[in-house]
């Protein structure tokens, strides 16, 4: 071989090697640029997934606690029950699945087979929020029947508890899926109490299995804060039992309350009533849905109109769901007068003694204004007339402020202006809508508007303002949320108390509480009266007038002790359909209950007066083993009816028992020998005066134990605590209410 | 039998009594092919190596025992833990499970204890009834706490008050 053919060779075995290196090593790098970079992400998840176990550790949602750390909503671990259709091959299957699932979960059998005959579908939830006992005996009945592994799942879900289930439900709101927060507080500080989800990562090794704690990384979740409201439970519990019986009892559409803190604005007790269960929110209330049944369905039973009725079983759903204390607005009527005699006594054109004469009417422009009582009231100073509610005094006063200095007021006192309360949809006052502002405020508009027609405000409003009088002038910010508590109880976030201004001087607010306590001694409010404690507030009765003339808001707003206020108080009852519509009669007494019961629970001292104290009831004491002679003797020189059941000598037995108490007069029954209890029959007591009502029940060997204003004209019994036709011990007590019918609008 | 002789043979000389196979190789191979290089050993030489060998096998097998010992060991800790863990998480879940039971059965308890049920219980079954104003008494603590003595100055006897003195 030449040495030329030597070089070719060995040239062409050199661009061979090339050739190979390069088609080698290309496809090598090739590769490693389309593993790397083209395709890594790809991979990276493939081989994370192959390699790594990531897992989610929801965080749970926080704690909601009343202002005494009660627990009024926690969550909880729970599971979601879900079916795979696709996979049962038969009906039998199908019904077998169907009848166990509803059996345990407690569904309609119909709609759960539906789901299960959806063979189309991998994935149909059957129930969500399933807790743990019902969980394990459908992974029971699972694990007992071939293949239904692959039929039945279950998930890892979260359920919120409300212990007390419609307790401050309006206020509170309810969570959805997932535990994310749709209404309320539960919605308003949703990313509050919502935590943060961690995530443990661990190699798993070749059988899947996780591998050691050392080849993971824990990322903690972080738990939501925890809220402690201002809402006390006991104070929620007596609202919420006042205004539902008031709404009962008046055939009412609505009724809503609010208790509030007088020196922080912090709100003690919400409530709108009829509500919903927490728990069950997409259940509609039995008054809403016997009023649906009532209007869709005919003599025979029959759903006249299918699809109106689900709408209004929608819409019913939603109404419950609504906060009206905050959300809807109403025409204040007569409270307002509360602000326009602020303005008045604050600016100087009026004084409480200050001489009036009500001629019945008053005219502004062309428009003739007519006071309730359409008479007149008369000669009467300014106090007197804010006892009597009367208008043309109160139109007065307007006039002499004046346009500019009336809405300065009307502003000041947050008229004009939300609260900002940290609640959802708080209804915000729109300009010439709900209210006039000062150009468009004619003299006719200020008349209306000096006792509270012509415009609108919330409840939440209203009870801002005239919190504002018994505080001293402060008006304060109402807040619901105390305090914002970590997983380890440390406070991290607390509400201070924020007064927006000063809207009148402490002298006038001290002569207005003075005029609006005599509002309730002795003017519309006197159904308001509690014994014992000094009660001031004003009356409303307010109409619809966009709805019907004769559809009325009766509200009372006022504040307790007058002396030196705790609490502020506001109840309405909206469209009071039983007879009574004035606020007097209707909103009065539901405050005096609420008033009573939360001086008592606040420890408040009650100061009789000594015709109070000359109608106290008394102790009855203890006679068992006394002579008959003896025990009557004792028994009589307190006032008490003796009746003595039996021929012996001694007392073997007495009703009431000692430590009881009853009222002056009242009967104590004494046994002489041992036998079962007379009983008697509860007679119908409402309806009477004080002294008729007790008579009968004297009569009928009973006590009554006698609520509420009882000592001016008029005074009638309105309800009873054990009902008519019922048979009782002899001497039981019955409590009755008692009430002053009203029935001027005040 | 060659393996049984005694003789050492040098594989890097030829020799002349070359094995058997050898023998069928072509004379022009042979005569090509190195003659072995024979080394005699003493026994107590053999022995030595024996020992020696036996040593180096005993160690490397020793070694290798330790070493699957360790592997082993090793392998069994990994299951050990693996184990472990399984149960760590089991037991974990539990926890979360058990949690999630006392929180839902102290709803259920606050649930049948909240106010207006005790209120129904006490009032309709037991007959207890509300509490009068009258019947609570209020102390006034607004001027904090004080000491107050009682009884004025003391009456002693001549006797109690000549103890006194010692």
């Amino acid at each position: 071989m030449s040495k030329q053919q030597r070089n070719k060779l060995r040239n062409r075995a050199i661009i061979a090697l090339i050739i190979i290196c390069f088609l080698g090593f290309g496809a090598g790098a090739y590769g490693l640029v389309n593993v790397g970079i083209i395709k890594g992400e790809k991979y990276k998840s493939k081989a994370s997934k192959q390699q790594l176990s990531d897992t989610t550790v929801s965080a749970l949602r926080g704690t909601i606690y009343d202002a005494n750390m009660n627990v009024i909503a926690q969550s909880a671990d729970a599971w979601k029950i879900w079916v795979d259709p696709s996979k049962m091959k038969d009906d039998e299957t199908r019904q077998d699945v169907a009848t166990e699932l509803s059996a345990v979960l407690d569904l309609e059998y119909d709609t759960v087979l539906e789901k299960c005959s959806r063979e189309d579908y991998a994935y149909v939830l059957i129930k969500s929020q399933v807790e743990y006992e019902d969980k394990e005996a459908i992974i029971k009945f699972r694990s007992e029947h071939k293949g239904y592994n692959q039929i039945i799942g279950t998930e890892d879900d979260v359920k919120r508890y409300y212990p007390f289930g419609s307790f401050a439900s309006s206020v509170l709101g309810f969570t959805g899926s997932g535990d994310a927060g749709l209404s309320g507080l539960e919605y308003y500080y949703n990313d509050t109490l919502t935590g943060t989800a961690g995530r443990i990562v661990t190699a798993k090794n070749a059988k899947q299995f996780k591998m050691s704690s050392e080849y993971s990384a824990f990322y903690a979740a972080e738990t939501g804060l925890n809220l402690q409201l201002t809402i006390n439970q006991v104070i929620q519990y007596y609202l919420d039992t006042a205004l539902q019986t008031a709404v009962e009892e008046n055939d009412a559409t609505y009724g809503y309350g609010i208790v509030m803190d007088v020196e922080t604005g912090a709100v003690l007790a919400m409530s709108t009533k009829p509500d919903f269960d927490c728990n069950e929110p997409y259940t509609v209330n039995d008054i809403a849905l016997a009023a649906i049944d009532e209007k869709y369905t005919d003599e025979e039973g029959n759903v006249t109109d299918e699809e109106a009725k689900s709408k209004a079983i929608g819409d019913a759903r939603s109404a419950q769901w609504r906060n009206r204390t905050i959300c809807d607005s109403y025409e204040p009527g007569s409270v307002y007068k509360c602000v326009t005699a602020a303005a008045g006594l604050e600016e100087g054109v009026v004084t409480a003694d200050e001489m009036f004469n009500c001629t019945g009417s008053y005219e502004v422009a062309d428009r003739t204004y007519h006071c309730s009582h359409r008479a007149g009231h008369g000669v009467e100073d300014f106090t007197t007339s804010m006892m009597n509610s009367c208008n043309p005094i109160f139109i007065e006063v307007a006039q002499r402020l004046g346009k500019e200095t009336f809405y300065k007021y009307f502003e000041a006192f947050g008229f004009a202006e939300s609260t900002g309360i940290d609640l959802p949809a708080e209804s915000t006052p729109v300009a010439n809508v709900t209210y006039h502002t000062l150009d468009k405020l004619t003299s006719v508009a200020m008349a209306s508007e000096s006792f509270g027609q012509t415009f609108q405000a919330s409840p939440i409003q209203i009870v801002t303002a005239i919190n504002a009088i018994a505080n001293g002038g402060k008006l304060m910010q109402p807040y619901i949320v105390g305090s914002m508590l970590d997983s380890e109880g440390n406070k991290v976030f607390e509400t201070k108390p924020t007064a927006k201004r000063q809207v009148i001087s402490e002298g006038t607010a001290d002569i207005l509480k003075t005029m609006m306590e005599k509002v309730v001694s002795g003017g519309t409010a006197k159904n308001a009266y509690v014994p014992g404690y000094r009660v001031a507030g004003k009356t409303g009765t307010s109409q619809k007038l966009t709805i019907a003339e004769n559809i009325y808001v009766a509200s009372f707003c006022g504040f307790a002790p007058a002396d030196d206020p705790k609490i502020s108080v506001l109840i309405a009852i909206d469209e009071p359909k039983a007879g009574s519509f004035t606020g007097g009669s209707v909103a009065g007494p539901v405050a005096a209950e609420v008033i009573e019961n939360c001086m008592k629970y606040m420890n408040v001292e009650p100061q009789y007066t000594n015709d109070e104290l000359a109608r106290l009831d008394q102790n009855v004491d203890k006679v068992v083993g006394s002579t008959v002679t003896a025990a009557r003797k004792k028994l009589e020189s307190k006032g008490f009816t003796v009746k003595v059941i039996g021929d012996g000598s001694e007392v073997v037995k007495q009703y009431p028992n000692s430590g009881r108490t009853l009222p002056k007069n009242g009967v104590v029954v004494l046994y002489t020998e041992k036998r079962d209890p007379i009983t008697v029959t509860v007679p119908d007591l409402t309806g009477l005066s004080v002294a008729d009502a007790n008579s009968v029940a004297i009569e009928n060997g009973l006590n009554i134990r006698r609520v509420g204003y009882t000592s001016g004209n008029n005074v009638v019994s309105y309800r009873q605590s054990l009902e008519a036709n019922k048979d009782v011990e002899m001497g039981t007590v019955v409590t009755v209410y008692f009430r002053t019918e009203i029935k001027e609008e005040d | 039998m060659a393996y049984n002789r005694t003789e050492a043979v040098d594989m890097r000389r030829p020799q002349g009594s070359a094995a058997p196979a050898r023998r069928n190789i072509p004379n022009t191979r042979a005569r090509m092919a190195p003659k072995p290089h024979v080394v005699t050993k003493t026994k107590k030489q053999l022995r030595a190596e024996e020992f020696r060998s036996t040593k180096k096998a005993t160690k490397a097998l020793v070694i290798c025992s330790i070493f699957f010992l360790l592997i082993g060991f090793q392998i069994y800790n990994q299951v050990q833990v693996d184990e472990l863990d399984r149960q760590l998480d089991s037991i974990n879940q539990q926890i979360e499970v058990v949690d999630s039971e006392n929180t839902r059965l102290n709803m259920e308890l606050d649930s049948i204890i909240s106010l207006d049920k005790v209120d129904d219980y006490a009032q309709n079954v037991l007959g207890m009834v509300k509490v009068e104003n009258y019947q609570v008494s209020y102390i006034d603590l607004s001027g904090g706490d004080a000491i107050t003595k009682s009884g004025g100055k003391i009456q002693r006897s001549l006797w109690e008050t000549i103890k006194m003195v010692f």
